[in-house]
C-alpha cells in the first residue's frame, strides 16, 4: 500500500484518503499546497467534511459520502465552488470519490478536480458573447439606418421633381385664377391641372416601387400544400428526437391544406418551434415525453392553424411577453442565439398570422400559428404592391383551380403586370371570397372534384353576380363552354395547355364585353 | 430701360416652362429661354447674350456642373451669373460648383417665392433701376 500512497504525491491531483467515518488516512503533497492546512491542522481533523465548505451549497460532501460508501461505488459530484476550512481562497471543484480496498475494509479516495481555470475563462467568453450580442445588435440596427438613409435620398431626388412640377403649377393655377380672365388661360389651365395628376402618379409611383423593393426575393410567396411543408420539417427534426427518445406526433384533420406562403421561412419557424419544444421536454423530462405538432382550419376554412404542443418545461408567467424578442433566451451561452422565436415570429407577421403561446393543460406549452386562408392570404399580399391613386386599372382575377401548380404558374406570369391573382383551390372558399371582395374575372377549372364549372358558373348567377366567369379547360371539355356560354354567360375558355398570350385574350374578351 | 434675360437649362421641360412664366411675370425680366439639355444650351449662348443662367444639376449627357466648366472655359461666359438648381446636394457637388464661381443653389423642389428670391441676389430685380 505504501507504494501506492508514495505514488500518490506524483500526481497533479490533490487527493485524500480517508476510512468509511471520514478520519484522514493518507493526503498527497498537492492537498496541502491546494488546501493551505498545515499538517498540524490535518492532523487535528476528526472528519474530512469539517473543513470542506461548500460555498455555494452545490456539493453536498456528507451526502456524496454516505451514497459512496454505502453502494461501495464510485461518486461523482456536480461542479461547485469550495472552501477548505479557514482558508480565504475558493475553488470550482468536482468530487471524486473512489472506493478502493484495503485488506478487509474499504478506504476511499476523495479526489478534487479544479476547474478554477476553465471556469474563469468560460465567464470571461460569457462576457465577450453578451458584448458581442449588444455590438452585434446595434450593427443590424446601423446597418438598417444606413439602408434606410440611402433609399431616402435617391428617393427624395426622384420625387424632387415631380414635386416641383405640382408645386408650381399650383402657383400658375392660382396666378391664373387671380387674373380675373380664366377664359383666356383656359388652356394653360388645363395643362396646369394635368401636369398636377400626372405628377402625383408619378410621385404614386416611386413610393410603389418601395414597397416592391421591400418585397425581397427570398420572401417571395406561393401556393403551397401545408401538409408537405410540415412533414418536411418533421424529417428535418425526426433524428434529434429519436435521439432523445421523445416521441414526435403529427395530426391533421385535412389531406390538402393549401397556403399562400413562403414554404423555406414556414419550414423555418417550424423547426425552430419543434426544437424549442424537444429541449423543453428533455428539460422537464415528463414520465411520457412527447411533442405534438396539428395542422387544422377553421371551420369556414378562412383560417389555418398549426399548433406545436408539448408536455415540457413549460414557459414562466413572468417572461411570456418577452419570449418573442430578439436575443432573449432561457438557455445557456452557447446554445441557441435567442433569435429563432423573434424571427419566426416576424416571418409569421409577414404572412398577415399571428403566433401565441398558451400554457399547455397539466405541464407544457402550447404555440399556436395562426395564418389567413389561401384567398385571403393572396388577396393581402397583392394589395400591398399596388396603389389605388393609378389611373391604369388593377385586373383582380379568382383563379380556382384544385392544382397549385396552375395557381403558380399564373402567379409568377403576371407578377410584374398590374394585374393581382387571387388563387383559390377551393370552390366553395372562392365562392365565399366572391361574396366578400370585388373581383374583375374569374378563372375555374373546369374539371375540380368538389364541383364542376358549370355548377360553380351557376352558383354565381344564382346570386346575381353577373362577374365574367372564364373556364379552364382542356380540348375534350370545350363542348362545356359552348354549351354554358349563352345559358350561364360564360365569356371564353382558356385550353390546357395554356400560354400568357390565350390568357390575355381570354381576358380582354372578358373585360371587353363588360366595358361601358 | 435694359431688361434682364435668362437662360433656363433642364431635361424636365415641364419644370423649364413653369420657370420660364414665373420669370416673365417679372418687370424687369424681358427674355427667357429654355434649352433641354447641355448641348442645346450651348447653341442658345452661341446666339445672344443672357444675364442669368439657371442650370440644373442631374441632367443625361452632359451634368449641370460640366456645363458651367465649360462655360468657365470661355472668355466670353467666365463671369456670367449662374444659378444651380438641384434635387439633391452633395458636399462634393457644393464644393466645386463653389470652386466654379457658382454663389448659389436653388434646392428642388422649390416654390415660386424661393426661385425669385434666389434670382434677385443675383440680378437686380427691384423696381427702381
Amino acid at each position: 500500500m505504501s507504494n501506492h500512497l508514495e505514488l500518490l504525491n506524483q500526481l497533479f491531483e490533490p487527493i485524500v484518503l480517508v476510512d468509511k467515518d471520514q478520519r484522514i488516512v493518507h493526503y498527497n503533497h498537492n492537498f496541502t499546497t491546494f488546501s493551505k492546512l498545515s499538517p498540524r491542522k490535518l492532523k487535528k481533523i476528526e472528519k474530512f467534511s469539517d473543513v470542506f465548505i461548500s460555498v455555494d451549497k452545490k456539493i453536498d460532501l456528507v451526502k456524496i459520502f454516505s451514497e459512496a460508501t454505502s453502494e461501495n461505488k464510485t461518486v461523482l459530484s456536480m461542479e461547485g465552488e469550495v472552501q477548505f476550512s479557514d482558508s480565504l481562497e475558493s475553488y470550482v471543484v468536482v468530487v471524486k470519490i473512489i472506493p478502493v480496498k484495503s485488506n478487509e475494509d474499504f478506504q476511499y479516495l476523495i479526489c478534487l478536480n479544479d476547474l478554477s481555470i476553465e471556469k474563469n475563462i468560460f465567464d470571461k467568453y460569457k462576457v465577450q458573447v453578451s458584448e458581442l450580442k449588444n455590438s452585434y445588435k446595434q450593427l443590424v440596427h446601423a446597418d438598417k439606418l444606413k439602408s434606410i438613409g440611402e433609399l431616402t435620398a435617391g428617393i427624395s431626388h426622384e420625387i424632387s421633381n415631380p414635386l416641383t412640377i405640382a408645386s408650381g403649377s399650383t402657383e400658375l393655377l392660382e396666378i391664373f385664377l387671380e387674373s380675373g380672365d380664366v377664359a383666356g388661360n383656359i388652356d394653360e389651365i388645363r395643362e396646369a391641372i394635368e401636369n398636377i395628376q400626372s405628377s402625383l402618379l408619378r410621385i404614386n409611383k416611386i413610393t410603389l416601387n418601395m414597397k416592391k423593393f421591400v418585397y425581397k426575393d427570398d420572401e417571395k410567396k406561393e401556393y403551397v400544400n401545408l401538409n408537405s411543408v410540415l412533414n418536411s420539417s418533421l424529417e428535418l427534426v425526426g433524428p434529434s428526437f429519436a435521439q432523445q427518445a421523445v416521441e414526435l406526433k403529427f395530426e391533421s384533420s385535412k389531406e390538402d391544406v393549401i397556403a399562400y406562403a413562403n414554404e423555406l421561412r414556414i419550414e423555418q419557424v417550424l423547426v425552430n418551434l419543434l426544437k424549442n419544444a424537444l429541449d423543453a421536454v428533455v428539460l422537464a423530462n415528463p414520465e411520457k415525453r412527447r411533442v405534438t405538432l396539428s395542422l387544422d382550419t377553421s371551420n369556414d376554412g378562412e383560417a389555418i392553424f398549426i399548433k406545436v404542443l408539448d408536455n415540457g418545461s413549460g414557459v414562466e408567467g413572468s417572461i411570456t411577453d418577452q419570449i418573442f424578442n430578439p436575443f432573449f433566451t432561457t438557455k445557456e451561452v452557447g446554445s441557441g442565439t435567442g433569435m429563432g422565436l423573434s424571427l419566426s415570429s416576424q416571418i409569421i407577421e409577414s404572412h398577415q398570422g399571428t403566433i401565441i403561446h398558451q400554457d399547455n393543460i397539466g405541464a407544457g406549452s402550447i404555440f399556436t400559428i395562426e395564418l389567413p386562408g389561401v384567398e385571403l392570404s393572396s388577396y393581402l399580399e397583392n394589395e400591398s404592391t399596388i396603389s389605388n391613386l393609378d389611373a391604369i386599372s388593377e385586373l383582380k382575377i379568382l383563379v380556382i383551380d384544385n392544382e397549385i401548380s396552375v395557381l403558380n404558374l399564373f402567379s409568377s406570369l403576371f407578377q410584374d403586370e398590374s394585374i393581382s391573382i387571387i388563387g383559390s383551390t377551393r370552390p366553395l372558399e372562392a365562392l365565399n371570397i366572391l361574396d366578400k371582395l370585388d373581383v374583375d374575372v374569374v378563372i375555374a377549372d373546369y374539371n375540380m372534384p368538389e364541383m364542376n364549372g358549370s355548377e360553380l358558373a351557376k352558383i354565381i348567377r344564382d346570386k346575381g353576380n353577373d362577374v365574367p366567369i372564364v373556364y379552364l379547360t382542356s380540348e375534350d371539355f370545350k363542348q362545356k363552354f359552348l354549351d354554358d356560354k349563352k345559358k350561364l354567360n360564360i365569356s371564353s375558355v382558356i385550353i390546357k395547355p395554356f400560354t400568357k398570350q390565350s390568357i390575355l385574350d381570354s381576358l380582354n374578351l372578358s373585360i371587353g364585353d363588360s366595358n361601358e | 430701360m435694359n431688361k434682364y434675360s435668362v437662360l433656363v437649362v433642364d431635361d424636365e421641360e415641364k419644370i423649364c416652362k413653369i420657370v420660364r412664366i414665373f420669370l416673365n411675370l417679372s418687370p424687369k425680366i424681358g427674355n427667357v429661354v429654355i434649352a433641354k439639355d447641355a448641348i442645346e444650351a450651348m447653341l442658345k449662348l452661341n446666339n445672344q447674350e443672357f444675364d442669368l443662367i439657371i442650370v440644373d444639376k442631374s441632367m443625361p449627357n452632359k451634368t449641370g456642373l460640366e456645363f458651367i466648366e465649360n462655360l468657365r472655359k470661355s472668355l466670353k461666359h467666365s463671369s456670367t451669373k449662374v444659378l444651380l438648381i438641384s434635387g439633391c446636394l452633395t458636399k462634393d457637388d457644393t464644393l466645386i460648383a463653389m470652386k466654379l464661381g457658382v454663389k448659389d443653389i436653388l434646392v428642388k423642389p422649390f416654390n415660386r417665392q424661393r426661385l425669385m428670391e434666389k434670382v434677385s441676389l443675383l440680378i437686380n430685380l427691384s423696381s427702381n433701376s
